[in-house]
Formats: structure tokens, sequence, C-alpha cells
């Protein structure tokens, strides 16, 4: 569902990500982890088309990124489901707004949006904060509703950075959670985290960033 | 082929586009709404602009139509050959009648010519002439709708070849004064409607592209989660008609009262091409496209 081979991108001389190369199948979960500047984000923004390769293939969900053309990136888009680091809620639109957003975008009639926004979240487990604006939750809530706008569109790929960055042990169980759900119904996920804990007894495939160098 | 999606949710349907456009249309509005103050003193400032438009359109109407009007009794005077024989005057006449810029012709004998110079000049200055030196002519009223200076001066020299005829005279300099201060005035208040029109499409493209930046957090959301350019824009281009309905609106209502002000204070009739009743709803119209133009002007210059 994803395949980098010989993948490179430079910023300012120095290599963010250097001759990459992996595929993480249809239906599976993986973990992309290294610390801090290892490349992590940079890898996840080359899947969504936010960054361009200099060298190498990527391949999304087949779609070939180096033939995409500037009209294709948004379909590309919508089959990649983001979950961000920073969020990128808009604060001024209730969850329910924010999470129909994807939906709209994709041309989906009010009545079935609605009903879908209900539905997803029911599984984040946010149905009773429908109403509320994004500064009224906590981070962790605040995470469900991004995880929500991320998976209500059914997209072919999933990806999370750093989704548990600044949550407490027990929000970040209950985040995981989710994600463990959607792969349950076929979801592929990339997760990108320096947090051990996440990936130790997952039992999916982690790959190693280091100085944006894949070391296993 | 790419895939469409891993289909762990609810199957979606295809796009519906009057829920689409409704979608936009609230989307519009709540943005509006949010920045209501600033919005209003916009849409006064077209306003203003709108019914200045309106007013000068309905001044120049007016104006050409009072030019017309004092204009009515124009007329011009073909002087006929001396013993001109009565069956070639006749023929002459129908002649003239035939033209279609000649609204009537009326045969004007020498002794006709006298009793009218008798009464204006009277009798005493006319003493001692015996022989009345005055030739017979043919009084001819022109058209409204053809008193244009080039068209009656081509007329005349048209009229003073036929056969019979000695000469034509007619109020050329006065009615070529008429006719270029019209035109001044004319042009003066297309010039002034053309100003305000492009001064309040770059007002509506400004604005559209303040409120498109100001918005960019926003619109770099909806790009990351799959929007195309025209899902981005829509919003934008519905704010700009609704800027322009609204101050089409207060123009209108302006516009009416100005009206209404000219017409039972100072007595004045305000006269246009079209039914008078229909400008304020042409002017809420004007404005709505002059927004669509500002806000397409606005975003085609974003780059997205």
């Amino acid at each position: 569902m994803i395949t980098f081979d010989s993948v490179s991108k430079t910023y300012d001389g120095n290599k963010a990500i250097n001759a990459v190369s992996f595929e993480v199948g249809k239906g599976e979960m993986a973990f992309l982890t290294g610390p801090s500047g290892s490349g992590k984000t940079t890898l996840l923004r080359l899947v969504y088309r936010e960054e361009v390769a200099d060298h190498g293939r990527i391949v999304v969900a087949g779609w070939d990124l180096n033939k995409l053309d500037a009209t294709s990136i948004p379909f590309l888009r919508r089959n990649v489901g983001v979950v961000f680091q920073d969020f990128k809620l808009l604060p001024d639109r209730t969850v329910r707004d924010n999470v129909e957003l994807t939906l709209r975008i994709q041309g989906i009639p009010a009545d079935e949006a609605r009903e879908r926004v209900a539905n997803t979240l029911r599984l984040v487990g946010l149905r009773h904060k429908t109403d509320a604006y994004p500064p009224q939750l906590s981070g962790g809530e605040q995470q469900r509703v991004v995880i929500a706008r991320a998976i209500i569109g059914n997209p072919a790929v999933l990806l999370a950075d750093e989704p548990t960055g600044n949550l407490d042990p027990d929000t970040s169980r209950g985040i995981m959670d989710v994600f463990r759900t959607v792969h349950s119904r076929g979801g592929t996920i990339l997760i990108a985290t320096h947090d051990p804990d996440l990936y130790a007894h997952s039992g999916c495939r982690v790959f190693r960033l280091k100085e944006g160098v894949l070391l296993s | 082929m790419p895939t469409q999606g891993a289909g762990y949710f609810v199957s979606r349907k295809g796009c519906f586009f009057p829920d689409m456009f409704l979608y936009h249309v609230r989307v519009a509005l709540v943005n509006l709404a949010r920045n209501a103050g600033i919005n209003m003193l916009t849409v006064f400032s077209l306003a203003v602009g709108l019914s200045l438009i309106a007013l000068t359109l309905l001044s120049v109407f007016s104006l050409k139509t009072a030019v017309r009007e004092w204009t009515s009794g124009f007329g011009m005077v073909a002087y006929l050959e001396e013993n001109l024989p009565e069956q070639d005057r006749h023929a002459l006449s129908r002649q003239l009648e035939a033209e279609s810029e000649i609204r009537s012709v009326v045969y004007v004998s020498p002794e006709d010519a006298m009793d009218e110079l008798k009464r204006v000049l009277g009798d005493e200055m006319l003493q001692g002439i015996e022989e009345n030196p005055l030739p017979a002519s043919l009084k001819l009223s022109i058209s409204h709708q053809d008193l244009d200076a080039d068209r009656v001066r081509a007329l005349a020299e048209r009229l003073s070849t036929l056969q019979g005829v000695t000469e034509v005279e007619y109020g050329r300099k006065w009615l070529e004064r008429m006719a270029s201060a019209a035109h001044q005035f004319s042009l003066a208040g297309s010039a002034l409607g053309l100003s305000l029109g492009i001064g309040i499409v770059f007002i509506l493209s400004n604005t559209i592209k303040i409120l498109f930046y100001r918005r960019a957090a926003e619109i770099d959301i909806l790009k990351l989660l799959g929007a195309t350019r025209g899902f981005i824009r829509a919003p934008f281009l519905i704010e700009g008609v609704f800027f322009g309905l609204l101050s089409g609106t207060v123009a209108a209502f302006c516009t009416l009262l100005a009206r209404s002000w000219v017409v039972n204070v100072y007595g004045l009739s305000l006269q246009t091409p079209w039914t008078l009743s229909l400008t304020e709803p042409a002017i809420v119209l004007v404005g709505a496209l002059l927004g669509l133009v500002g806000s397409f002007i606005a975003l085609g210059r974003i780059r997205l």
C-alpha cells in the first residue's frame, strides 16, 4: 500500500531522508521510529505529497507520486488520512464540523455525513462532545477528533505523526485502542513515534530511522 | 488504478450539487458573520459607489431626455425657386414627406412669410416695401430620434441638392452646441460610472483577498484533507456575491430615497430608457455581478 524505493529528500544540503526503501502492505499496521530529527515527519509528509522527493519512487495506494500532477494531489490526499502532531483542527468549528469536513470535501451529502460523523465519534469515544469546540477539549480528546477526521473518509492509508506525543499513558492507550480498531477493520496504518511502549508488544513491523537512513 | 479507500466504514454515495452549494453558502454566511463589523464597513463603502453609479446614470438619461424635449420644436426650412410650378411643389412635398427623418412638411407661401415677418417686426418696419422679397418655402420638422447634428447636417446637404430647392436653413450652431453638451455629459457620466465600477471591483477584490489570507491556516488544513481548488474557492466567490447583494440592496434603497426626493421636492422628472421601477432591482443585480467579478479577480491572482 506504501512503497518507498531509494527515496531521498534534501533540505539546504542536509539529507533529511537518504535512499530509504520499504513497503507497508495492505491492511498492515507498522511503526516508524527514531529520535527527534531522524526524518520521521519528513517521510510521512512525502507520503501525502506535502513534500516532493528529490530522488527515488514513492507509490501510495496505487498512486505513483512521481507522476502525480497538481490537480491529482487532492484526490491522493482523500485516500491518505493523517493524524497530525499539531492536530490542525479548526478552533472556531465544532467537533462535528471538524470531522464532517473530510466528508464534505469528498462531496458526501449532508444526511449521510451526519450519520457517519455520529458513528465515527462513537468509535473514538467522543459522541458526547459533538457540539464542543476544540479549545474546550483536553489534548487526548483533541487527538481523538483528529483521528475521527482522518478515518471518516475511509482512506486507503492512515498516517499518524506522534499521535501520543503529549498525552499521559492512560490516554495514549486509549488512542492506540482506536488505531487497533481501525486496523482490525482492514485499515493500513503507519505510525511515527519515538515512544517504544507503543510498539514494544504490538507484534507489528517497526522501521527505524536515524539521520534520514533506514536502519531496519 | 489507485485504491479508493479501504472500505472499513459506511459506503459512500456520489456528490450532490445542491447539497454542496448549500454547504458552501452556509460556510460563507458563517465567515461573513464572524467579522460582521468590518464586513459592514465594506458593504457601506460599496453601497456608496453603487448609489453614485445609479444616480449618475439616472442624471445622464434624464438630461438626454430633457435635451430631446427642448429640441422637439426643431425644424429646417427649404427655400424654393421663384415661380416653381405648383405641380412640382406638390411633388417635392411628397418626396420630402417620404424621408424617414422628416416628421411633417408645411408649405409657406411668400405671402404667409411676409405676414409672419410683419407679425414679428411690426407693420411700421416694413412700410415702403412694395414688392414681397420673401421666397416660398417648405417648413420641415425633424423627428426626435434623428436630431443628431451630423445626421441633420447630412440631411440638409441632401435636401439642398433637390430640384426646386435653392437653399436649406436650420439652427446648425444651436443644435451642434446642444448635441455637444449632451455628448460631453454622457461621456463624463460614463467615465464616472466606469471609474466607480472599477473602484467597486477593486475594493471587493481586495476584501476577498484579505479574507482569504486571514483564513490561510484553515485553507492549509483544507488542502491537507484533499480539498480541490474549487472547494476552497467556492465560499469566497459566494462571499463576494453576498457583498455585492448586500451593498446593492443598500444602494437601491438610497437611490429610491434620492429619486423620491428629487421628484417630490424639486418636481423634476427622471426619465430612463428602461422602466424606472426596474432601477432598484437592477442595482442589486449589478452589485451581485460586480461582487462575483471582484471575487474571480481576487481568487485568480492567488496561487493555491
